[in-house]
């Protein structure tokens, strides 16, 4: 196979973006804009809301033509690995989230479980007040530091999560304490 | 009222305008105070490798939104922390470059040929000063230039330029980063692309907000806030957690140097250094005010040149050799680097186009608090009365030459104290920058939605650096497509709905050519 067809770095990124652009240009501009390129309001002529977008996209196709075009030879190389390393970062991320968003609520349920808080008092009520406010955004963070820095570093260890959590105390600490109108994650979505 | 009574009332504005805070029995003037803090913060941040000012300044910029509130009252305060902080993190970054043979920002990349070979010698002190010395001098000849040269472009634009003009401008703006940056140019023009279409989603006239696809989420455009900190900080992150996994297997030991010898800077060496300086700060300016180059190429032309000048006049001299420690070889990389931080703010306060990321924050903060809109209008002299805008402005001019006489005065003393933020360890760093970034969202929006945002945009910013196609002009082009769109409509129906309303006058003209010759000129400069 001549070195024409070859995949290359340039290559794929040029026809990635160019179908995207071609895609967005046939399927979504249309289907999703309610005015033309140029529209007839008071019999005046004006710009209608599609002509941002089909220039933005113009653009992208251009560039994408070009790079796809260009002399660069360089190989595509592996995906694997930044493929992998995205999907850890989202894992990581959205389970960093999720504890923060939920840590609050059943820390307060297993309180109303054994007694430490009334029953039916629920989170929303705490939200604001210590230890509560603190739980989430220390059980999130602390795991966010703790396993991100482990990716980095391959080292997993009880003592890391600690520094982490220490980590995630001072950060909270640090918005909390000196300004009384702010509130950490997620406290003001509960 | 004329130029020099707004000069005054802006001067006025940071000594009264925000009120006084009591140290210690002394009032010192709120704007006053935040930039020596900004100061101070940047340039520990510039001290720490991998940190540079732009993430500070967008950590920042949530927090002091939130102590200082949205009022006019806030705008001083807050812009005077990230200038303080830009500066300082220009002048920091040469700590470890000088002490450990590694930058703390891109730019300081050159600071290491000359600046750890003298650590070497037992000679760090004096290397500092001689960074300090060129930084600061090379800043204030930029800052110079800047409040001349801004208030110049500004009336020049605002005397001959329409709204197809403009719009002809911002277009060609757009055209010069993506060129400059953009390596190749076609990456470039992606990245603005991006930019322009991520700005379109969920905004427009229409009563349906266009491109949401029915998303409630999405109704409202992307928070601009989230794109930016997404690209620019979290994508950083995410990429500098990559290549880390990657180079584990072989990090080195850093080794210490003991300091022997004179440290000191005489008067009379000072003197000398100047001949390096004064052409070096003269590089930094001029990349400085064209958009988008950047401080990096600034310190690379710096260095290169001051060379070749030196190695012209003395072909034999061995011992004064760049590259082998000698001091004018720190002092024309650090004058240019820094020289670029004042002038880049001409196109952003003159014509609201930001030059590079930390004039993106600038922007960002100018956006969200009242005060001033950056845009030719800033400087127009009212017929009668004062223009509040341009009262700002001077303001903004003042706290800038404190930042100045605050870095001469003590910038050198916190650059000797920061030698030990090297040994942070750059795992824990950047997760935590990540965890604070994060809250610093939060605290603005209120709203994990926007947490989100930001991850993704994060992400993008990842794949983006992983394709090697640049950031700046993404933000930038998201940052100016609002106005670009703007102009667009009200040019377009100024003259009647012509459809070459872009080529209308011969500026006109001149301005979109401008856009195709300086594609085609880097496309083959690229590709020779």
């Amino acid at each position: 196979m001549s070195d024409s067809w070859n995949i290359t770095q340039h290559r794929a990124i040029g026809a990635v973006i160019c179908l995207f652009a071609i895609a967005a240009m046939m399927l979504w501009l249309p289907n999703d804009i309610d005015s033309g390129l140029i529209e007839k309001v008071r019999r005046r002529h004006q710009i209608g809301d599609m002509l941002a977008p089909a220039m933005a996209l113009t653009i992208l196709l251009l560039g994408g033509v070009w790079l796809a075009l260009s002399n660069n030879h360089a190989a595509l190389g592996t995906i694997a690995a930044p493929a992998r390393a995205i999907l850890i970062f989202l894992g990581i991320a959205g389970a960093s989230l999720l504890l923060m968003r939920f840590t609050g609520p059943g820390i307060v349920w297993l309180a109303e479980t054994v007694g430490l808080v009334e029953a039916g008092t629920g989170y929303r009520p705490l939200r604001d007040t210590l230890p509560w406010k603190f739980t989430g955004f220390l059980a999130g963070g602390s795991v966010l530091i703790w396993a991100l820095s482990a990716y980095a570093d391959q080292k997993w260890s009880w003592r890391r999560l600690g520094i982490g959590f220490l980590i995630a105390l001072v950060i909270g600490a640090a918005f909390d304490l000196p300004f009384e109108d702010l509130i950490l994650p997620p406290n003001g979505d509960m | 009222m004329g130029i020099g009574d707004h000069i005054l009332l802006g001067f006025q504005a940071v000594l009264y305008g925000s009120g006084m805070v009591q140290i210690l029995g002394v009032g010192i003037p709120l704007p006053v105070l935040t930039v020596f803090l900004g100061l101070v913060t940047g340039i520990v941040v510039g001290s720490v490798p991998g940190l540079a000012g732009p993430m500070a300044m967008a950590v920042a910029l949530p927090i002091l939104i939130s102590i200082f509130g949205y009022e006019t009252s806030a705008f001083l305060p807050v812009l005077g922390f990230l200038i303080g902080i830009m500066k300082g993190a220009t002048v920091g970054g040469a700590v470890p470059a000088i002490l450990f043979n590694t930058p703390g920002t891109p730019d300081a990349l050159m600071t290491t040929l000359d600046g750890y070979p003298m650590t070497r010698r037992g000679k760090a002190f004096k290397a500092l000063r001689v960074a300090h010395f060129s930084s600061v001098s090379g800043d204030s000849i930029s800052d110079i230039v800047l409040f001349i040269g801004a208030p110049f472009l500004a009336i020049m634009v605002e005397s001959y330029l329409d709204l197809p003009e403009k719009a002809a401008l911002i277009l060609l703006s757009l055209c010069f980063i993506a060129a400059i940056v953009g390596k190749p140019v076609a990456k470039g023009l992606i990245a603005v692309g991006m930019g322009l279409f991520a700005a379109t989603i969920g905004t427009g006239e229409d009563f349906y907000p266009r491109l949401t696809g029915g998303v409630l989420e999405l109704s409202g455009g992307f928070p601009i806030a989230c794109v930016i900190l997404g690209t620019l900080v979290i994508g950083e992150v995410f990429a500098a957690l990559f290549a880390m996994r990657g180079e584990m297997a072989t990090t080195g030991k850093l080794v210490r140097h003991e300091v022997t010898g004179d440290n000191s800077l005489p008067l009379a060496e000072k003197k000398q250094l100047l001949r390096f300086i004064l052409p070096s700060a003269f590089i930094g300016t001029s990349i400085g005010a064209l958009p988008g180059i950047g401080s990096t190429l600034a310190a690379t032309l710096g260095y290169t040149a001051a060379k070749r000048r030196h190695e012209a006049r003395h072909p034999d001299d061995g011992e004064t050799k760049f590259g082998t420690g000698v001091p004018q070889g720190v002092a024309a990389t650090e004058a240019a680097n820094s020289a670029v931080s004042g002038a880049n703010l001409i196109p952003v306060l003159s014509l609201g186009i930001p030059g590079n990321a930390a004039a993106v924050f600038l922007i960002l903060a100018m956006d969200s608090i009242n005060g001033l809109n950056p845009s030719p209008g800033v400087f127009k002299l009212p017929s009668s009365g004062t223009n509040p805008e341009m009262v700002m402005a001077f303001g903004l001019f003042t706290l800038m030459a404190i930042a100045n006489i605050l870095n001469w005065l003590g910038g050198l003393h916190v650059m000797r104290l920061m030698g030990n933020m090297v040994h942070i360890p750059k795992q824990m760093l950047f997760p935590s920058v990540l965890l604070l970034t994060m809250v610093g969202v939060y605290v603005q929006d209120t709203s994990m939605l926007a947490v989100i945002w930001l991850v993704m945009f994060g992400i993008l910013g990842f794949v983006m650096r992983l394709c090697a196609l640049p950031i700046l002009p993404f933000v930038i082009a998201f940052i100016l497509a609002k106005p670009l769109e703007r102009t667009m409509r009200e040019g377009f129906s100024a003259t009647g709905g012509d459809p070459w309303f872009l080529f209308s006058s011969p500026i006109c003209i001149m301005l979109m050519a401008g856009c195709a010759i300086v594609l085609v000129h880097f496309a083959r400069k690229t590709a020779s």
